[in-house]
């Protein structure tokens, strides 16, 4: 297991989590390679079935980046995604998935340090729990 | 479906960690890839070229560029292929340089992560559909927030390009912060001088509506189309009245500190904030909150307002303010229970203020100073009303009614008005004379009093009810409780009530004797005390089944200053214990056995008394009096419904109302009625009610108010107890009936006044009404709210100045010779507390020090420099040498930071102006140490230093409420709090929210030349928008496959913006339900689409397809 790498998908909101990312990008703070990031508008816009599906696909872990709470471009969408975060992780602890292969986060436009060591954090966290074996057996099928 | 891709070298900041050739060499076999190229600057002229080209040759349907974050360039690559013919939302960008080679090290994974993203987009970018692009009309209006120099230059620039212009200011004038320096660095310009023709530039622009005192409420809406709500808070001075002539600020005595003059000095609650104001208007300080002494009083007698008043001197004003809900000063001024003074806020500094003894000084000083007569009021109503009973509820009631114009007459059953206070009240306490003093001037205004006739007797309640059109009850509570104690039918057994009102007509039963046995624990009780050794008693003993610890729930129900007084004159209590048995010898009291009280009220505050059987005390005398209570003597109003018991009259509580119609009662006979001022409040409550009920119009609308108080100190002032109250010596006042509390001096109660903190600032005395001859003044004024249509908006709500009493080291606030930079601009502003001259109490100082970099740079707080404070030290270390040429200046610099045009130039010449620079490090300490005479500045590294004066360069700080506007106007803030701009270099005034822009120390820390070049810049951007006619919508909006939908609602529900109703429509020839989202409305947010079970609504742009293409794409390993 040394040299495991995870694979995280990262969905960021257009307006401070993307923007945020960006910002680690141009103060070249460097952090991990393993996540790969899909562009959303809003982090309401994350369903159910994308985090699912990502780790049916191979994913183990999924980041969901959301505007700080009343900083939401779209006045209160990150409530909505942080409540539907919050119950998806339940549901997964009853799948045999540990919920902390869902990372939630409030990263706004202008933490792009919060951003790489959020990511830099989950991508250790990742590594102590090892591969998801859902996934391994769901490719089989 | 053919798709071409195209990777970018960003020069070396893609290609140092991405192998972009072998990228673009593995995406030719992605799925429908027809072309895969990689080029130097993709973005520049040949780049883009190199794109139409192959969309013209190749005939491409989809593009994927892999370049920078699509914030950077989706617009332009859009552009590309529009031009092209193409739709632009069948571009995909790939975001290889912000979140791949600038974060990554390796190029081996760098390229891997690139690869693994293009694929993403290749997949995503074969499920793009195109998109209609919709437009909306653009209104032509700016909304400019904050009215400094930053706002004033936006709004002048936008008016001057033809569009109407709203400029929001929150304080009651434009000007801002430059308003406040003296010069300006490095060229020494008068800040007032440049800066007053642009206010009164921008004031009378045809283009620009001024809207000061008014803060920006609600913004709803987007770029082109916002729907702006100000709230315009009430100045209560009509402006277009006002003619700033000042007349009112002579004759209003509240005192509130100088926000221009940063509390360096005063100004009244009715001002202009500063000279050169515009618009040069007043405005009234008056905060939404209540004083709670005002509140707290039970007839709502504005105590703020008449001791403001007193405090000036205007003593006759002072008790028209009191007449105004309380006829009875005299009265109220000395045996009031005063709530007002429980809740008054000064007693959170030191003791609250004497407002009682003011009330009596303000009645007294006006007797005693010629008054006239109260004038006559003519009756001009034809209603006629009878007052049952001339005490203080009747009267106040028959008070409020003469001065509606209705005639009253009062029914009294003795022969003299004012029942309680003129009847029983000891004289020492109340003179009777004085209580006759208010009576009469209440009668004397023409209302006709019967004495000598009690209802039920005299005259019947029917007659009186047939000849009136309405009634008051207010008969009081003159019959004396009685207590059934075994023994009690001997010679010297007296009732309390009876006793004093024989001892205020002089009488002494014969009955009373030298050793006297009170029983109760009330204030009659403590009356009967005080007027028992008054009459000749040797002894005096109070027995009450209550305790003397008045924080206990059996506490005695006496005022603590009744029971205090009674002790210092000697008579002595005995607390916890009930009468058993009277003794008596020959027919004769003797003496009184007790019984062990344990328990007086239950947890619910009923009374029930519980005794013990333990051994208690007998106590020697030969008179019991007692003073157990009183109650109504209901006889001829049988009609009236009573309380159970039917000991009081029923009524409403709010309105008075009996169970008659056209028949209200007050005072002691309905319940709840403890005290004088109790009764005044329903006497005067009733005769609204009186009055409502004779013009037929709604007795209970708006009676009952939700009010505030003010529950913090406003102003820190220095302890300064009250003014102590001259007071009858014990020896001399029991001999007889002289009043105890001798009232205070003219000088004493100015003083006293002058302690009032003025809770809500404006005390409401009336007197700028009294004083404004154009009639401007309108206490009634409320909040308006103005919803303005807007089109782009400029934010230059500018900065607050760093607090440096946070920091300990500089002693600030413990020190008058410690100033804040802006504190000094203040200083030596010709506008300023001393008129320009450098001097601190009186003082002009020898050795000046300023100390740098104070709240800025730093570690643990903000950690950006200021920009300004470097050089406006230099220019006040110049303004210093200016004027006290033999003063010995340092400053204790970090770094001095002399970046502008002319900068450094101005920063060599006051050093050579002898100013000392002495360099410190920045975490190298520095303490101002010392007391009041002198001051020493400690620095490591350098000699101690004395000085005179202390100037800290106290640095920028975002504006406190800075928050809750980026909330209101959904833009970001940066990390040390100020407003973010959408690009660091290349979109510096924009924000991420189309349509509103930045100007300013909003956005950071800048000179006023930066600051003006911003806000031109600001307003050329919103002018940008402006100017066209229309603007393109979001065209990733939501959409809904109807064949899915199952009209469940979900969706309506998860929008946050009411876009999605649910509408029927005809599908295979049946009604079905389905969602349908208003284009206007949505702003593709996508939350619907994550929401739907079915899959039916959709986000275009980013489809449930699109997004789970790009996931199996990232997931390989």
């Amino acid at each position: 297991m040394e040299d495991y790498e995870p694979t995280i998908i990262g969905f960021l909101c257009n307006w401070c989590s993307y923007a945020g990312a960006d910002l680690a990008g141009i103060s070249k703070i460097k952090y991990p390679p393993n996540i790969r990031i899909i562009r959303v508008m809003c982090s309401s816009r994350v369903d159910a079935t994308f985090i699912l599906e990502a780790f049916r696909k191979g994913a183990d872990g999924v980041f969901i980046g959301a505007c700080h709470y009343g900083e939401c471009h779209y006045k209160s969408g990150n409530y909505k995604a942080h409540r539907r975060v919050k119950l998806l992780k339940k549901y997964l602890e009853e799948m045999g998935i540990e919920p902390q292969r869902i990372r939630f986060e409030f990263v706004s436009a202008s933490e792009g340090p919060k951003f790489a060591s959020v990511v830099e954090d989950f991508v250790r966290e990742l590594k102590e729990l090892g591969p998801i074996p859902f996934a391994l057996e769901a490719e089989q099928v | 479906m053919k798709i071409g891709v195209y990777v970018c070298e960003c020069g070396v900041n893609i290609s140092a960690t991405v192998d972009v050739e072998k990228v673009a060499e593995f995406a030719k076999d992605f799925p429908d890839v027809e072309v895969s190229r990689y080029y130097k600057y993709m973005c520049s002229d040949p780049g883009q070229e190199l794109i139409k080209q192959d969309i013209k040759n190749l005939s491409l349907d989809r593009v994927v560029v892999a370049s920078c974050s699509p914030r950077m360039h989706e617009p332009t690559f859009r552009a590309v292929v529009e031009e092209m013919g193409m739709n632009p939302y069948c571009l995909e960008m790939v975001n290889i340089r912000e979140q791949d080679s600038w974060v990554h090290k390796d190029k081996e994974t760098g390229t891997e992560k690139a690869i693994s993203l293009v694929r993403s987009g290749v997949l995503k970018a074969s499920l793009l559909k195109p998109l209609i692009k919709k437009t909306v009309n653009v209104t032509p209006n700016a909304l400019v927030i904050g009215g400094g120099i930053a706002g004033i230059q936006a709004a002048l620039d936008i008016g001057n390009m033809g569009f109407q212009t709203y400029l929001v200011e929150k304080t009651p004038s434009i000007g801002g912060r430059m308003a406040q320096l003296d010069k300006t660095f490095p060229t020494l310009d008068c800040s007032a001088c440049i800066l007053t023709p642009k206010m009164v530039d921008v004031a009378r622009h045809p283009n620009v509506e001024l809207m000061t005192y008014s803060e920006v409420e609600n913004v709803d809406g987007f770029a082109g189309n916002f729907k702006v709500t100000v709230k315009k808070k009430p100045r209560f001075v009509d402006i277009n009245k006002c003619t700033a002539c000042g007349d009112c600020v002579e004759n209003c005595p509240v005192i509130e500190l100088d926000e221009y003059n940063e509390g360096m000095t005063t100004r009244k609650a009715i001002y202009i904030p500063f000279p050169q104001a515009v618009p040069k208007k007043f405005t009234i300080s008056k905060l939404e909150e209540y004083s709670p002494c005002k509140i707290a009083c039970p007839a709502n007698t504005n105590a703020q307002g008449y001791v403001q008043l007193i405090g000036i001197g205007k003593y006759k004003e002072a008790l028209e303010v009191i007449r105004d809900k309380n006829p009875f000063p005299s009265v109220c001024g000395r045996v009031c229970h005063h709530p007002c003074e429980e809740v008054c806020k000064r007693a959170d500094i030191d003791e609250p203020v004497s407002i009682m003894q003011l009330k009596r000084f303000a009645a007294d000083y006006i007797r005693t100073h010629d008054e006239p007569p109260p004038e006559i009021i003519e009756t001009t109503k034809k209603e006629k009303i009878a007052i049952v009973g001339a005490g203080p509820s009747g009267l106040s009631c028959a008070n409020s009614l003469i001065h509606l114009g209705y005639s009253v007459t009062v029914y009294e059953e003795s022969d003299i008005p004012g029942g309680i206070m003129t009847s029983c009240l000891p004289s020492y306490r109340l003179p009777l004379d004085m209580a006759l003093y208010d009576i009469n001037r209440i009668l004397d205004q023409g209302i006709n009093l019967i004495k000598n006739t009690k209802i039920g007797k005299d005259i019947s309640f029917e007659e009186i009810k047939n000849k009136y059109d309405a009634i008051f009850v207010g008969i009081g509570a003159q019959l004396p409780a009685t207590l059934d104690v075994e023994g009690s039918d001997v010679s010297g057994t007296l009732e309390g009530l009876t006793f004093l009102k024989d001892a205020k007509k002089g009488i002494k039963s014969p009955e009373f004797g030298e050793k006297i046995i009170v029983i109760g624990g009330g204030n009659v009780a403590m009356d009967c005390a005080k007027v028992s050794l008054r009459m000749g008693a040797k002894e005096v003993n109070v027995v009450c089944l209550e305790t003397r610890d008045l924080a206990l729930k059996d506490r005695m129900p006496a005022d603590i200053w009744e029971i205090e007084e009674s002790e210092e004159e000697g008579v002595i209590f005995y607390n916890e214990l009930g009468p058993r048995k009277i003794l008596s010898e020959n027919g004769k009291v003797s003496g009184l056995e007790t019984m062990i009280c344990t328990s007086v009220y239950e947890e619910d505050g009923s009374f029930k008394p519980e005794f013990s059987d333990e051994p208690s005390p007998v106590i020697k005398g030969d008179t019991v009096i007692f003073a157990i209570g009183q109650k109504s003597d209901l006889k001829g109003f049988e009609e009236i419904e009573t309380n159970p018991g039917g000991r009081t009259i029923k009524v409403n509580p709010i309105t008075f109302e009996t169970s008659i119609p056209g028949v209200f009662a007050g005072g002691d006979i309905i319940p709840g009625t403890p005290s004088v001022i109790n009764a005044i409040a329903t006497g005067n409550e009733a005769a609204i009610s009186i009055d409502r009920y004779l013009r037929k119009v709604d007795i209970q609308e708006g009676r009952v108010r939700d009010v505030n108080t003010i529950d913090y100190v406003r102003l820190d002032k220095e302890k300064r107890p009250r003014a102590k109250m001259k007071r009858a010596l014990v020896e001399e006042r029991i001999k007889d009936f002289r009043e105890i509390d001798l009232g205070y001096t003219e000088e004493e109660a100015v003083q006293e006044a002058q302690r009032c903190i003025s809770c809500s600032i404006c005390s409401e005395c009336m007197q700028c009404v009294e004083a404004c001859q154009a009639e401007a003044i309108d206490h009634d004024q409320e909040v308006e709210y103005v919803e303005l249509d807007i089109g782009a908006i400029v934010v230059a709500t500018g900065f607050d100045h760093y607090d440096p009493s946070k920091k300990p080291e500089y002693a600030y606030g413990q020190f008058p010779n410690v100033i804040s930079g802006i504190e000094f601009e203040r200083l030596v502003s010709a506008s300023g507390p001393t008129a320009g001259h450098i001097e601190i109490n009186g003082k002009e100082p020898e050795n000046v020090v300023f100390i740098q970099c104070v709240g800025s740079r730093d570690k643990e707080g903000h950690k950006y420099c200021s920009r300004v404070c470097c050089m406006y030290t230099a220019k006040q270390a110049h303004m210093v040498r200016d004027k006290l040429p033999n003063s010995k200046l340092t400053v204790y610099n970090t770094d001095v930071r002399a970046f502008g045009k002319g900068f450094e130039e101005f920063y060599n010449r006051v050093q050579a102006e002898d100013v000392e620079y002495r360099r410190r490090e920045l975490d190298d300490p520095i303490q101002v140490v010392g007391n009041e005479d002198r001051i020493i500045v400690k620095a490591e590294g350098h000699p101690d230093i004395h000085a005179d004066l202390v100037v800290l360069a106290a640095g920028l700080v975002p504006r406190e409420d800075s928050k809750e506007l980026a909330r209101l106007l959904n833009i970001s803030m940066s990390e040390d709090g100020y407003y973010l701009e959408a690009h660091p270099k290349l979109r510096p005034v924009d924000t991420f929210t189309d349509g509103i822009f930045l100007a300013g120390c909003c956005q950071s820390p800048k000179d006023i030349p930066d600051t003006v070049a911003q806000a031109s810049s600001a307003a050329s951007r919103a002018s940008n928008i402006l100017s066209q006619k229309e603007l393109v919508l979001e065209s990733t909006i939501a959409r809904v496959d109807e064949s899915l939908c199952r009209g469940c609602g979900i969706c309506v529900e998860a929008c946050l913006y009411s876009a999605i109703e649910i509408k029927t429509i005809n599908q295979y020839g049946y009604e079905t339900k389905v969602a349908s989202v208003n284009e206007a409305l949505c702003k593709g947010c996508g939350s619907c689409a994550a929401a739907c079970l079915n899959g039916a609504i959709n986000q275009l742009g980013y489809t449930d397809h699109q997004i789970l293409a790009q996931l199996k794409a990232l997931g390989v390993k």
